[in-house]
């Protein structure tokens, strides 16, 4: 068998084939393990198949850079399920890959005193595999029953730990979970009941006549996405349950799992965009104008996100539970892309490229940055930052690799974060320029945003690495294992893409936009051989630095870290559970009560049919 | 053509299976059990047999005695009637092979043999409620197995289950009684027994006597309305079902409820009519309490602690599904409460079966009792945990497909405050089976030791009930995945309820 016989094979079955090959090391997880030893083969079998299927993955590239890869499977759920793979997909399910299979080798540190790794790794491949399926799904079923797949097993991820309290914490992740998914089916059924279309790709082409129901079903999709994306006010469930899970699971989560919400609102959009091929005027203008309107709101929703979640991490001392609140953040920066996408119709390309650059660069240095609390965490065993300090002198690798990761998501220039956020800050003064005036203070907000972030991040650094060191750390001293390699090849990722902005621009983000029918000439002029090192966005840089420094200043100097929301409305404060209770408390005491009423009444309803039945009985006589 | 006869067949083997097994001296033993299976086996491949004949040939009409029809009873044997005498009898096999160890605990051993009579009587009635086109006839084998379904409660012999069916006799003879109304005013209206002949003859009647029709309807509805534990009228479900042996309950939950919701199905369709059904306002009236039991049926469920109680509600909410889908009086309507019936008798099943294994094996009810029970019994909880993603309607589980076709069919008819409906109790059934699932799955209890060691029948569940468990599980799974296995025989079916 050669190698043109081999890729024809997987262009015929891929999505079977990534879906067997998982099922199989799924099989075998169990059996290995009774032996420490084996525990070893396991994980390594672990990565053997992640790294087989990103190399299967990458090897229809070729393929996919043409025309997008389609299979259809009959019968399952009725219509049968359809897997498409397109670019925008495909560099996702690569990029998936890759944070599992770098995952996988931080796992290894971070698992392995906590036992019940054979449970670890069945769910992890399982999440994987949820993963994949839903950016390969091309119908809107098989992606909700991947998604869905994919909340669950994470779930079993995010409360490895299992105690009571992690368990409190994940039913919020379970629960915010569930609302999700729950408005998601009922977008999707709306969509199906409505266009009698089941596939993302027909989907947009009834979207521009379907009146104010759209609107219903966009909202619900959003609503839907938006849990999973940690979307103000819908975030709630990252900053509880982050803090109580592992941090592999939480580099997991920021790294993709956040970013396939991120990937469905985009999805979204983009068929709809994709399908006006060929439509007439009208329904063509009912679609433009629904996706501005609709693309308006996701802007100011990304613009809130990324405020709200900036200034929650700076009041935060717990290094985890600030990371979880830069998720949220940075999440609001690739909503707000997104929203560009849609708010410009076919010239939103700025913003499709942005918010799926900045969805990879954030998976790249967010994970890296929980793999750097871990390592800090795991010597020190203390995870408050004011706590920390000066571990410059016993942590120089971690600190080096944890500067680089600040670099990249603060965004400075020559690190990734920097491309992605220029790309956006071209988009939001696009969506100004061509697009309404109000989205002047959205570019000031982004600003501030950046800001904040880089004050945020000064802390960080100040806080753990320099300044004064703990008595008790004096003798903590660095190891390497494989979580080092994980955090290298994060770390190497990072400079590369910051080094070479345009390669995943040129070849995957600009491929992609052009074949969703995004404005070639718009592409042409703006997007093709971007330079973002040029003064104009390199300056936007300085102030961006400077007002972070200044707010990191005058926070330390008059404690303004130490805020706290009020009681109320903070997420961590924990007033689901006692709620929960409650509402099941104030049920049985209102049921008891109504089941005697019920019972009364039900005897007296009967006793008037039996009266009836008499009556009749009698007349009949 | 020999096909067209197992239907009766079918009744007359049960019946005299029946009737043979008191006559029995020999103790409960493996002959017994193995001759009792492969009845239900015979059944069951002389049901596949008329289902391929029907799907094949199509529906028809099977008049006993060669009297003309309107004499003699008659059976309607049309594709959904014999995939569901399929179900049941499929569904039946997994809960007597289950039941052939549960019942050593659950009841006295020299009642084992009036069990199994009962039980064969049962499936007798339910079948033959499914296939009757007569009234009167529908209603002898409603009388039977009201009667029967009491006795397999009450043969348990603790106070609680005499209590339970003392007051489902009440309320199930309360509920004959309405429905032999509501039947003999539908032959004062229309002169006839037989339900195509009524059907007939109420198109021409109905203007004239809309009220008598209503009233009729009205009786007949509560009456199986009660026996079918819609909301107002479920009062005696919770208890039935939770002090019921195990086997008793997955029968009751599972398969007796449906033939009344099928009775019900038949007549507001067949013998009254789509169209007049709407006229007089039935299907509204319908509406209103699925909402109603789908709604407090899963509050009710919130509130309880006792693992068979919960599940128990949670009937009554999965009831309104299907009466949901009823009252939508539309082609998808229809279908997708047919479909339910069955997804609903898997899910159902194997959560009781799972429940009452749990029950066997630790003797504990409590919900808060069951943490880190999933340790020691994997396949059980596994088992559970399928039922409730399907309850919840996660993805490849039948309850999701019920969900997406319901959900469809009531954006279909124009309601879509329905389709909010379905999704509150959906996050409703969310909140009160996920914490079971949860807590055996991933809480550890110091007390897990003591869990095996309480176990008075060994540690771990006998293999004929895990087996069985796992089967109506896969089920679930199956018909999650491939639901056109049962939605193209009810597509067939659909059209012989609306003209």
């Amino acid at each position: 068998m050669n190698i043109t016989q081999l890729r024809l094979m997987v262009e015929l079955a891929l999505p079977i084939i990534i879906i067997v090959i998982v099922l199989l090391e799924l099989l075998l997880i169990p059996f290995l393990g009774r032996v420490s030893r084996r525990r070893r083969v396991r994980r390594v079998t672990v990565r053997i198949v992640i790294f087989l299927t990103i190399i299967l993955m990458v090897s229809i590239y070729p393929v996919v850079i043409n025309a997008p890869l389609e299979w259809h499977i009959a019968h399952v759920f009725g219509n049968g399920i359809i897997f498409r793979i397109d670019l925008l997909s495909l560099l996702f399910m690569i990029f998936a890959g890759l944070i599992f299979l770098v995952v996988s080798f931080y796992t290894a540190v971070d698992i392995k005193n906590f036992g019940r790794e054979k449970s670890f790794y069945s769910f992890f491949m399982i999440t994987y595999v949820a993963t994949l399926g839903t950016l390969m799904a091309g119908d809107l079923l098989s992606f909700f029953m991947f998604f869905e797949i994919m909340t669950f097993a994470s779930y079993v991820l995010m409360v490895h730990q299992r105690s009571q309290n992690v368990i409190e914490a994940g039913s919020i992740y379970i629960y915010f979970g569930i609302i999700g998914g729950l408005s998601i089916l009922a977008g999707i059924l709306i969509l199906s009941a409505y266009t009698q279309s089941y596939e993302w790709l027909t989907l947009g082409e009834k979207f521009g006549d379907l009146g104010a129901v759209r609107y219903v079903a966009a909202g619900l999709f959003i609503l839907g996405f938006g849990v999973k994306a940690g979307m103000v006010p819908l975030h709630h469930w990252v900053p509880v349950v982050y803090p109580k899970s592992h941090l592999s699971v939480n580099a997991l989560s920021s790294g993709i799992l956040m970013k396939i919400g991120g990937y469905g609102i985009l999805r979204l959009f983009v068929s709809v965009i994709e399908s006006t091929n060929g439509q007439s005027e009208q329904m063509l203008n009912g679609s433009l104008l629904t996706l501005e309107n609709i693309g308006g709101i996701i802007i100011w929703i990304g613009i809130i996100t990324m405020i709200v979640g900036v200034i929650a991490a700076l009041e935060q001392e717990e290094m985890v539970r600030m990371l979880a609140y830069h998720s949220v953040s940075q999440m609001g920066y690739v909503i707000m892309g997104i929203g560009v996408a849609a708010y410009l119709g076919f010239d939103g390309s700025m913003g499709f490229a942005g918010g799926f650059y900045h969805m990879i660069n954030h998976g790249i240095f967010k994970a890296l940055l929980f793999m750097v609390a871990g390592a800090v965490y795991f010597k020190t065993k203390d995870k408050n930052m004011y706590r920390l300090g000066g571990l410059y002198k016993n942590m120089p690798f971690t600190t080096i690799v944890a500067i680089i990761a600040a670099f990249g998501i603060t965004g400075m220039p020559l690190f990734n974060g920097y491309a992605s956020k220029t790309v956006l800050h071209h988009a939001i003064v696009e969506a100004h320029v061509y697009g309404h005036s109000s989205f002047f203070w959205a570019e000031q907000f982004f600003m501030l945003a950046s800001a904040g972030t880089a004050a945020s991040f000064i802390k960080f650094i100040i806080q753990i690495f320099f300044g004064k060191r703990a008595e008790a750390h004096k003798d903590v001293k660095e190891t390497y294992n494989s979580g080092t390699v994980a955090m290298v090849i994060l770390a190497v990722g990072v400079v590369a893409i910051g080094l070479f902005p345009n390669a995943l621009l040129d070849y995957f983000i600009i491929p992609a936009a052009r074949t969703l029918n995004y404005d070639a000439q718009f592409i042409d002029n703006y997007l093709v051989g971007m330079n973002v090192f040029l003064y104009d966005d390199l300056s936007t840089m300085l102030p961006v630095y400077s007002m972070g420094a200044l707010i990191y200043i005058v926070g330390m100097r008059y404690h303004l870290f130490h805020f706290h929301l009020p009681k109320q409305l903070n997420p961590e404060s924990g007033y689901y559970q006692p709620a929960y209770d409650k509402f099941i408390a104030v049920t049985k005491k209102v049921l008891n009560k109504m089941e005697q009423v019920i019972i009364k009444s039900d005897v007296f309803i009967y006793g008037i049919m039996l009266l009836v039945l008499l009556i009749s009985l009698l007349n009949f006589l | 053509m020999i096909n067209i006869h197992f239907p009766i067949f079918i009744l007359t083997l049960l019946l005299a299976f029946a009737t043979i097994i008191p006559l029995q001296k020999r103790p409960f033993d493996r002959r017994f059990q193995v001759i009792m299976m492969s009845v239900l086996v015979v059944s069951l491949v002389m049901a596949i047999g008329e289902l391929i004949y029907v799907i094949d040939h199509g529906a028809y009409s099977y008049t006993f005695g060669s009297y003309e029809r309107g004499i003699g009873i008659e059976f309607l044997v049309d594709e959904f009637s014999v995939l569901m005498t399929a179900v049941v009898i499929v569904i039946a096999f997994f809960i007597l092979l289950y039941s052939i160890r549960d019942l050593e605990h659950e009841i006295d051993p020299s009642r084992i043999y009036s069990y199994y009579t009962l039980i064969f009587l049962l499936l007798f009635a339910m079948i033959g409620m499914i296939f009757t086109n007569d009234i009167f006839n529908m209603y002898v084998f409603v009388e039977i197995l009201s009667i029967t379904s009491v006795a397999i409660i009450a043969i348990k012999n603790k106070k609680d289950s005499l209590m339970a069916s003392m007051k489902y006799l009440i309320m199930g003879t309360i509920g004959s009684i309405t429905v032999l109304m509501g039947f003999a005013l539908i032959y004062m209206v229309t002169g006839h027994l037989n339900m195509t002949l009524i059907a007939e003859e109420i198109v021409l009647v109905w203007e004239q006597y809309p009220l008598n029709i209503l009233l009729a309807m009205g009786f007949i509805l509560t009456g199986f309305g009660i026996k079918a534990a819609i909301f107002p009228l479920h009062n005696w479900l919770p208890d039935a079902h939770s002090s019921a042996p195990t086997p008793s309950s997955a029968f009751l939950s599972g398969l007796v409820v449906k033939a009344y919701v099928f009775a019900i199905a038949k007549m507001i369709y067949r013998v009254v009519g789509p169209d007049i059904s709407t006229n007089i306002g039935l299907t509204d009236y319908i509406l209103i309490f699925a909402v109603l039991s789908i709604i407090m049926g899963s509050v009710y469920a919130l509130s309880q602690t006792d693992i068979k109680r919960r599940l128990a509600y949670s009937s009554v909410a999965q009831i309104g599904y299907i009466f949901l889908g009823l009252g939508l009086a539309t082609d998808l309507g229809i279908s997708a409460a047919l479909f339910h019936v069955i997804s609903h008798a898997f899910m159902k099943s194997a959560l009781f079966l799972s429940a009452g294994s749990i029950i066997y094996l630790t003797g504990k009810r409590h919900v808060k009792d069951l943490s880190g029970i999933a340790y020691t019994m994997p396949v059980t909880m596994t088992v559970f945990c399928i039922g409730t993603l399907g309850m919840i309607g996660i993805p490849a589980t039948s309850g999701f497909m019920s969900k997406w076709y319901l959900g469809l069919a009531s954006l279909d008819a124009g309601q879509p405050e329905l389709l909010i409906v379905i999704l509150i109790s959906s996050f409703l059934n969310a909140l009160y089976y996920l914490p079971i699932v949860i807590s055996a799955f991933l809480q550890e209890k110091p007390s897990r030791e003591t869990i095996v060691v309480v176990s008075t029948q060994g540690t771990t569940v006998p293999r004929s009930m895990k087996i069985s468990m796992a089967l109506v599980g896969a089920g679930v799974i199956i018909i999650g995945l491939f639901p056109n296995i049962v939605m193209d025989i009810i597509n067939m079916a659909v059209p012989t309820f609306i003209e």
